[in-house]
């Protein structure tokens, strides 16, 4: 089987967008496109408030800002994402405290959040990873039970929704990212959605250097709000075509043992589709690694990779700088054996582009990982 | 706007987000216009001074001089960080004041920002900082008041249109800001997800806001970024609580600890002082 195309052309840009774009050069002291594009997002997300800025990391570093998070307090999030959740936490001065994830979701859970809470916790981070809606509902009950924030990094979830609303509209305040690989891009970007007015306009203040505030120089340009709008036309027709390669994909997969898509969403959630993971069941391999696997379909052309490694593996985060910025040591050795497990031996994710891709590679993808099977099975020396 | 059109048409055919070959390019040429060590573009001027901040590991307990009268972001940036900005006074041509920034050197002291790039300001502030083996960073409000001067200090950073450059002075501080700016990644690994040395932060330029720095520098055009200088050391953002949790003080200046930059502001001491 010829290897179709699985690196869809990324971004994706209308020719015409030239002209808004060169209006905002023009006008690069304007809000005209930034305004136009908080209304459309916060529409978007259902939210009150949208308010731009320059990426998904310090946005979620002005909330935590904006609620007075900082020094000696302590935020909740998962080992299982990118470094970025942990470094805008850092940034604000408090010390991340990490909690297990689902199995077979890889998002936060309610019960192992609950588990490190102490009277220094103040908000919990919870990743929409992927793309995928967290539980929100149940870290909502635990966030309001203990009387902390729920922030939502959504960097990844653009036009996710949540139980019929936009995935923007949960929590005290969500976070998202516009960064190259992002569903929805300007090179770089990112947002803030909030119901919440104190915070909003707090955030706003920052981004102002409003006298009272401590000024953050971290705001969006026009030009970028300018390409941003024009993505935002887009994102319907590519959620539409990401989902179904997802569907169609899980089917294909579905037959084979060693291999599995992740449980489908609620009915009334949308996954934002940003990542699709292929879970790698190492106990149904005959021997062989998640990670000579993910190689092995890599060689055939399927850009398959091992994702994130968990983040208390990496040492700066307990280097000298990191520890006297907060004054505290970030625990490393946590009990999150999920996350242990299945960032070693089980998560892969493909390509963002990919889902983008037509009918035929999401084929040959199905159809690869059954050849890569007996492949690595041969030279293994035997096959079950 | 040719020039900037056609740059912006290539960053729309060509798909390159973040640290594309227009921000590589231009960060060259500046370096090359200014004859100086390499020049990084970031996401805003603020952004290029908390990394410069951040690559010296300033943090809660570090002291950092800014004048009393300056641009909002040195001080601000410092707060951010987790520093105290100490003020000084500024003479008569807004310059800070030597001797006023003598009496605010402690232990704590790390660094010193001033707004200036006048050639014997920064060679008397030179020798004042490495009498106090403290940092001289310079923040500048546009690429035409460089000066060949620039070059002593550890870092310079310039303010464009809704972006920023610092241009570092010795390679180890272009390191630092580098991976500071990127996430804690070294130079030549762009995509990495494994992070060892820095827990870096998340400053990066789009290739659109570097497509406006590049038609400045190619064609020498004259800019504007909107920002002024202003009293800072009363600002309300350093006597709140959250600034006390942040860097463990609240400041307590008055208009009249300055007599300087009150001639400069307001011709005298003013009456409400």
């Amino acid at each position: 089987m010829a290897v179709p195309n699985i690196d869809h052309r990324w971004p994706e840009y209308r020719d015409s967008l030239i002209d808004s774009i060169m209006d905002a050069a023009e006008n690069l002291e304007g809000r005209k496109y930034r305004d136009e594009f908080e209304r459309r997002f916060a529409q978007l997300n259902s939210a009150k408030h949208a308010i731009a800025c320059a990426n998904g990391t310090v946005a979620i570093e002005l909330i935590l800002r904006g609620l007075e998070i900082g020094r000696g307090d302590e935020v909740i999030l998962p080992p299982y994402t990118f470094i970025a959740s942990i470094s805008a936490i850092v940034f604000a001065g408090a010390t991340p405290v990490f909690a297990d994830i689902h199995p077979e979701t890889y998002c936060i859970t309610a019960k192992s959040v609950e588990s490190v809470i102490t009277s220094k916790t103040k908000a919990i981070l919870a990743v929409q990873l992927g793309g995928r809606p967290c539980d929100m509902e149940e870290l909502s009950k635990v966030a309001e039970k203990h009387g902390i924030y729920l922030i939502s990094d959504a960097a990844q979830a653009v036009a996710g929704v949540y139980r019929g609303k936009g995935i923007g509209s949960y929590g005290i305040a969500a976070s998202f990212s516009f960064q190259n690989s992002k569903n929805l891009t300007s090179g770089e970007g990112g947002a803030i959605t909030t119901n919440c007015d104190k915070l909003n306009e707090k955030i706003r203040g920052m981004l102002s250097f409003k006298e009272g505030h401590i000024g953050i120089d971290d705001n969006l340009s026009e030009i970028q709000a300018a390409v941003l709008l024009g993505g935002l036309d887009l994102i319907p027709e590519q959620l539409k075509k990401r989902t179904k390669n997802a569907k169609y994909l899980a089917k294909l997969l579905e037959p084979i043992p060693y291999v599995s898509a992740m449980p489908l969403v609620e009915e009334n959630d949308t996954h934002a589709r940003h990542l699709f993971f292929i879970r790698i069941h190492e106990d149904k391999l005959g021997g062989i690694t998640r990670d000579e696997f993910t190689a092995a379909m890599l060689k055939k052309g399927v850009p398959l990779v091992t994702g994130y490694f968990p983040l208390y593996d990496f040492p700066c985060l307990t280097n000298n700088y990191v520890t006297k910025s907060l004054g505290n040591t970030i625990n490393c050795k946590p009990e999150t054996p999920v996350c242990e497990y299945i960032s070693r031996h089980e998560a892969s994710w493909l390509s963002p582009t990919a889902m983008l891709c037509e009918k035929d590679a999401m084929e040959y993808i199905a159809k690869a990982a059954c050849e890569v099977y007996e492949e690595l099975s041969k030279s293994k020396g035997g096959a079950e | 706007m040719n020039c900037i059109r056609t740059k912006l048409e290539n960053v729309l055919r060509d798909r390159w987000g973040t640290i594309g070959p227009l921000s590589v390019s231009t960060g060259e040429a500046i370096a090359k216009k200014l004859k100086a060590n390499p020049a990084l573009l970031l996401h805003s001027a603020g952004a290029a001074l908390e990394s410069t901040l951040r690559s010296l590991e300033l943090s809660f307990g570090d002291e950092v001089i800014c004048a009393a009268v300056s641009y909002p972001a040195d001080s601000m940036t410092c707060a951010a960080v987790g520093c105290v900005p100490v003020f000084c006074d500024v003479d008569k041509d807004r310059k800070i004041s030597v001797s006023s920034a003598e009496s605010c050197v402690t232990d704590k002291t790390k660094a010193i920002i001033s707004d200036s790039a006048d050639e014997k300001s920064v060679e008397t502030l030179r020798a004042f900082a490495d009498k106090h083996n403290i940092k001289l960073v310079l923040n500048l409000k546009s690429i035409y008041e460089y000066t060949p001067a620039c070059v002593d200090c550890y870092a310079c950073v310039i303010a464009f249109p809704s972006s920023g450059v610092a241009v570092a002075n010795e390679f180890e501080a272009y390191e630092g800001i580098f991976a500071y700016h990127n996430c804690g990644r070294p130079i030549i690994n762009e995509a990495t997800l494994v992070f060892d040395k820095i827990l870096g932060g998340d400053m990066r330029i789009s290739e659109w806001q570097a497509a406006i720095i590049a038609d400045i520098v190619e064609n020498d055009k004259e800019y504007c970024c909107g920002i002024e200088q202003k009293f800072m050391a009363d600002s309300e953002a350093f006597s709140s609580d959250y600034f006390e949790k942040q860097t463990g003080r609240k400041l307590n200046y008055e208009k009249s600890d300055f007599p300087g930059a009150c001639a400069v502001l307001w011709g005298d001491i003013p009456a409400f002082c």
